[in-house]
């Protein structure tokens, strides 16, 4: 049985028609094209798949995409939508958080959800908020210190 | 990806989701999802009927009300640990939610879906045996409680009857002189199941003789369990170095855990858990005297 | 020495499009009529294949096609040293990932559930899944044909090393040490899963674009499936989730099968593998057991006598190279006068292994630096002082009779920084040694390893590579090399080495998407090598291309060839008024005819090795590194809390600091997860734990603080100066750790991961 949903994406509002099996990262990936979710284990391991969805950090491969009925997603492509890197894209570039890059946009939308609730983390509070995003390239270091970083950056924009 | 189809059912009412349930013998409430989509999409289950209960009122709320924590069955992870008042009340309930899964995962699971797995480590287990939690199903025949040392049968099964499904788990407040304390152990930090884990609690626990001990296990037998004659031994006297050695060889005669677990070995499982429950007395003070 | 400064922002060429979540992984791409493929496995471990029934999942709705071994137009063998893998399974199923038909349908879900319906017919046969057993004469053999110094058994290579005479030299040792030790089956754990697209192409080639770390190496399995020839397939390169070191064999068997699909079926096809898929067909880090005899006479080590046994599993794979360098580096960096040395390679029905980071040595490692502390115990000395007796110097010979004369040895340079970094001595000196403080139930311990590498592949192969550089008529300039990039940052080092030879910015270079069809094989991109040898041919071009900028602008510059200089972004002549911007140069340059372009290639310096003796030269140049750990073992729970680690390096010069910091960091914790939590469980030939929930590799949060040191000292072999750090700082965590265990609870682990016990106080009493 089919269902036809209603769900924002990055500011842009779809309808999509979907099988109940279907989870939110298939549909994302394979019917909006919006590929930044990874696939990495399908089993909420790994959270390359993160994304935001009505303001807290989810594995998209553990959630329904019919369950996204009118829901609010987020994801990294929408950071730099005026031409501009976010805050946290570009302290994760210059702290040589990237290296693979497949965690990268899972592991931003987990420090971006952090930081919209916690502006002022402490190093334990990161590595908590990121404890279900893998990285096997960095040791987790650079990435922090990015997070970190882009903190104080916010910090200063906002003030 | 689920290889098996199914229809996805969305009640708004508690009579809606158990009729739902009746008459479709081979379904599944959908509350988190995060252990039921891993199930589905490993083919463990294979229901034809997926039914969401988040949009049922009345399942999102945390409440107090007449001495009791009133928790919702989709009431999730993360409010648990964000609760200050769960903390104070139920430091056990707030200590494995920390521990649970992590930040992603602790966003969309929720208690009910926890207590409906039925795993023999789940993290909410121990706590709420300690706390002598009442679960709350709703069924065919309306509402009834159950009691959370009844609810579990075997892994993956529940006490539930044909129809019934959690609405909410209500657990008694205690006087602020009782102490709570839960531990586990896992191998990495941060998202793995418990190796083992514990849960204790001890009202009274200045008054030596009026002193209740109350002692759950998880991950050591087929569901979380108390562990009553450690209890009724504990309770109502001084604890010493020579009581707490009594506790560590009950640990090894009465315990069984499974010898195939990935996570750790029987003889490991059972040094351990005694060490913790005599690092949760010493910490709550009522450890007399020095130990070997 | 020059001690490198660290804290410089970093600067990657991909490091946008990551951020940004616009770089495509290989199966973020579409093609239209793309068609998907999913393996067929069976539940077997060894058995006789009689017959493979698809007619049922050929009918199931959506399948295109179900292929078997009978429908390969090509050759169904292959394999990097010898062609014993199936690319799909024919005579026999030898291990339980063995692929025995590809089902292709339009979509995945299709295919997944059509997969179900292949039925095998099988005879099944004894399983020989311990290496030891498979060593022995008369055992089973997994490949009947296979044929090993004139007879036939599962030894897959027999490595040597003759020096010295041990016998004689073990009866003059004041004492003598035997240990065995065993390490487990590793997960690379590469974040993307293996997928590859292939797609037929109107001029008849087969185009391939993969997750995969040697496009080469898959371009000879895809022609070698398709019976093409390798001009008519052309693999190109996409982002790459990770590789380290496990993106070769089993990432080109995924390519390989999705191009046999593609051909048959005449239209686009991807296959992307499921974690489970990966963790059950890909190969594993060699489990090693190794029986390890040291002798010491007068606070040397005056002699060694090393058995090492790795179960190769199902197929060679990489086998004999990986066993070489554990052979070359028996002793660690020490100077040992007696070594007798025998390491086989052996053939099992277990899950196939090879090449991953480290290449060998982790395995090594893990037990000659425990045995240096045991050794430094017994002589009553500390582990420090003993390291400073034996530890190799500025032209020390090593075990191999390679005198280290032509680099800076610089092993005492990135020990002492690491000692004085740590403040290590007196740490050492609280280490509780099984007695926690009286309020405490955490037993602290601090351990350290010490190793030297040799850079790149030395004698296990032909090494060399090259690298094209290509001014555009705007002054832009593209640059490649025959090097990989698998997330490392290859493709930015290279820019800056273009870019630092032309005194460019490196914004005027552009790395052009690579592909096996726009330069020669350079070899694969394992063995640390992408820095020193596609460095070395990126050199080698820019100077090539800056000789025939300079004859061909030193009239115009009104100058000698010889005087003309390249900086601040522009040529100049003599003086500093006198100049060219590198448009204006190519303007001149096609005035004369003359392309700016120049194809530059390294060879790596002679290296030796005499199989029967083991002696020789085995590498051009070496890198030397050490680690440190503290930590603590909590005594009632074993629970170990790393509480800080810390590295030194050397690297030849450093090119892109923060990649190499980064290097470190993940070597340092995927070192931290090989020696306390990765374990690929494997029970009756098959594998337990095959996705993340089972099989545990570091989070954030049990990682503890880090610290890196990176020492340069440019190698004059190296035209780059750099050598590499990727696999160096991968190889020396988990015998850190197991010292600090040591140290802190009295209790020598001699097997990886370890296993902590705890204390059982109801036996004491």
């Amino acid at each position: 049985m089919k269902h036809t949903i209603t769900l924002n994406v990055n500011g842009q509002k779809y309808t999509v028609d979907v099988e109940p099996q279907e989870k939110l990262l298939d549909v994302l990936r394979d019917k909006l094209d919006i590929t930044s979710p990874k696939k990495g284990c399908e089993m909420g391991e790994c959270g390359a798949c993160t994304v935001i969805m009505n303001g807290k950090a989810v594995n998209s491969c553990l959630v329904l995409a019919v369950e996204s009925q009118d829901a609010v997603i987020t994801t990294v492509e929408a950071l730099h939508a005026d031409g501009k890197l976010h805050p946290l894209q570009q302290a994760f570039i210059d702290a040589g958080a990237v290296q693979c890059g497949f965690c990268t946009p899972g592991m931003i939308m987990s420090a971006k959800a952090l930081l919209d609730t916690n502006p002022t983390p402490t190093e334990m509070e990161i590595k908590e908020a990121i404890a279900g995003n893998f990285c096997r390239c960095t040791g987790y270091k650079p990435i922090v210190d990015a997070i970190q970083s882009a903190a104080a950056v916010m910090k200063k924009e906002g003030a | 990806m689920i290889m098996s189809s199914f229809d996805y059912l969305k009640p708004s009412s508690l009579e809606e989701a158990s009729k739902l349930l009746l008459e479709n013998k081979n379904s599944r409430i959908l509350a988190g999802g995060t252990d039921l989509l891993i199930r589905m999409r490993g083919g463990e289950v294979k229901p034809e009927k997926v039914i969401d209960i988040k949009n049922i009122a009345g399942l999102h709320e945390i409440t107090w009300e007449d001495g009791r924590l009133v928790l919702g069955a989709a009431v999730t992870w993360t409010r648990i640990k964000e609760d200050a008042k769960i903390a104070e009340h139920f430091p056990a309930l707030t200590q494995a939610s920390a521990e649970f899964g992590c930040y992603d995962v602790r966003n969309r699971a929720t208690i009910g879906g926890n207590i409906a797995n039925a795993a023999p480590g789940s993290e909410c287990g121990s706590p709420l045996l300690i706390y002598n939690a009442d679960v709350i199903v709703y069924g065919p025949s309306g509402e009834r409680s159950i009691p959370i040392d009844q609810v579990w049968l075997a892994p993956g099964r529940t006490n539930l009857a044909e129809g019934e499904f959690i609405t909410k788990v209500s657990i008694p407040l205690y006087p602020a002189s009782t102490k709570s304390a839960y531990r586990r152990i896992s191998r990495v930090e941060g998202q793995d199941l418990a190796t083992c884990a514990i849960a204790v609690m001890i009202s009274n626990p200045e008054e030596i003789a009026a002193r209740e001990v109350r002692i759950a296990l998880s991950a050591v037998s087929k569901t979380p369990m108390r562990a009553a004659e450690l209890e009724s031994f504990l309770s109502g006297k001084a604890i010493d170095g020579e009581t707490i050695n009594f506790c560590k060889s009950w640990m090894h005669r009465n315990l069984y855990p499974r010898a195939s677990s990935l996570r750790g070995t029987p003889e490991y499982k059972k040094i351990v858990l005694g060490n913790l429950l005599e690092d949760i007395l010493r910490e709550f003070g009522v450890l007399a005297g020095e130990l070997i | 020495m020059k001690q490198a400064e660290t804290g410089k922002k970093a600067w990657r060429n991909d490091a946008y499009s990551k951020v940004t979540g616009q770089a495509e992984y290989c199966d973020d791409l579409k093609v239209h009529g793309m068609a998907h493929a999913v393996p067929v496995y069976s539940s077997e471990v060894h058995a006789e294949i009689i017959s493979i029934e698809t007619e049922e999942a050929r009918s199931f709705p959506g399948v295109l096609s179900v292929i078997t071994a009978g429908d390969i137009p090509g050759e169904i063998r292959y394999g990097q040293i010898y062609k014993d893998y199936h690319m799909l399974a024919d005579d026999r199923i030898r291990f339980n990932g063995d692929v025995i038909a590809i089902v292709v349908a339009q979509k995945r879900e299709q295919a997944v559930a059509a997969a179900k319906l292949v039925r095998l017919n099988a005879k099944p046969l004894p399983p020989l899944l311990d290496p030891e057993e498979a060593l022995k004469d008369g055992a089973s053999l997994v490949h009947e044909d296979h044929i090993f110094e004139g007879k036939s058994c599962n030894i897959t290579n027999h490595h040597k090393i003759r020096r010295g005479n041990v016998s004689a030299a073990f009866k003059e040792c004041d004492f003598v040490i035997e240990r065995k030790f065993n390490t487990q089956y590793i997960e690379h754990s590469y974040l993307e899963p293996e997928s590859g697209l292939c797609i037929p192409r109107y001029d008849g080639v087969m185009e391939v674009m993969g997750s995969m770390q040697h496009p080469f190496s898959t371009r000879r399995f895809v022609a070698a499936i398709l019976g093409a020839k390798l001009s008519d397939v052309e693999v190109r390169s996409v982002a790459v989730g990770g590789g380290f070191g496990g993106k070769d064999d089993t990432a080109a068997l995924v390519c390989a099968r999705a191009a046999l699909a593609a051909k048959i079926l005449n239209k686009p096809v991807k296959m992307t593998y499921d974690r489970e898929w990966s963790f059950r067909e890909s190969y594993k880090r060699h489990p090693y057991i190794i029986y390890y005899k040291m002798g010491i006479k007068n606070g040397k080590i005056h002699a060694a006598e090393v058995k090492i046994i790795a179960d190769s599993g199902a197929y060679c794979s990489v086998t004999p190279w990986v066993t070489w360098r554990s052979t070359v580096q028996c002793c660690g960096p020490y100077e040992v006068e007696h070594v007798h040395c025998d390491t086989y390679g052996v053939y099992t029905n277990n899950v196939f292994t090879g090449a991953m980071r480290g290449f060998g040595s982790p395995q090594l490692n893990f037990a000659i630096e425990q045995l240096v502390d045991i050794a430094a115990e017994k002589l009553g000395i500390s582990p420090v002082e003993f390291r400073k007796q034996n530890m190799l110097r500025q032209g020390s010979t090593t075990i191999t009779g390679q005198v280290l004369d032509t680099h800076t040895v610089s092993l005492d340079q990135v020990f002492e920084e690491t000692l004085k970094r740590m403040d290590y001595e007196s740490k050492l000196a609280k280490c509780s040694r099984g007695r926690a403080d009286e309020n405490s139930d955490e037993l602290y311990g601090t351990g350290l390893a010490l190793s030297y590498r040799g850079m790149s592949l030395g004698a296990e192969g032909m090494d060399f590579n090259s690298a094209i550089i290509n001014v555009q008529p705007d002054g832009s300039i593209l640059l490649e090399a025959a090097i990989h990039e698998n997330g490392q940052g290859a493709e930015s080092a290279f820019i800056l080495i273009a870019a630092g030879e032309l005194g460019t910015s490196v914004d005027r270079i552009r790395y052009r998407q690579p592909s096996t069809s726009n330069i020669p094989d350079g070899g694969t991109t394992v063995a640390s090598r992408g820095t020193i040898m596609g460095g070395g041919a990126v050199v080698t071009a820019t100077r090539e291309l800056k000789r025939k900028l300079a004859m061909a602008l030193c009239c115009r510059l009104s100058c000698n060839p010889g005087d003309i200089r390249f900086f601040n972004d522009r040529i100049y002549g003599k003086t500093d008024d006198v100049f060219l911007t590198y448009e204006q140069a190519v303007h001149e340059m096609y005035l004369q005819q003359e392309i700016p372009y120049a194809f530059g290639v390294f060879k790596a310096p002679k290296v030796s090795w005499d199989e029967e003796t083991g002696k020789g030269n085995a590498y051009f140049t070496w890198v030397y590194g050490c680690q440190a750990v503290e930590l603590t073992v909590n005594r009632k729970t074993g629970k170990v809390k790393l509480l800080n680690m810390t590295a030194a390096h050397e690297v030849g010069r450093a090119i892109n600091m923060p990649m190499i910091l980064g290097q470190i960091y993940g070597g340092m914790a995927m070192g931290a997860g090989y020696g306390l939590m990765e374990e690929v469980k494997v029970k009756d030939g098959i594998i337990q734990n095959t996705n993340f929930n089972t099989y545990k590799i570091p989070r954030a949060a049990d990682l503890p603080e880090m610290q890196a040191i990176v020492i340069e000292n440019g190698d004059p072999l190296s035209p780059s100066g750099a050598k590499g750090i990727g696999e160096p700082a991968n190889e020396l965590m988990a015998p850190a750790i197991a010292n600090a265990v040591y140290n802190a609870t009295g209790i020598r682990y001699y097997s990886s991961p370890l296993k902590i016990t705890v204390e059982n106080e109801n036996n004491n009493k």
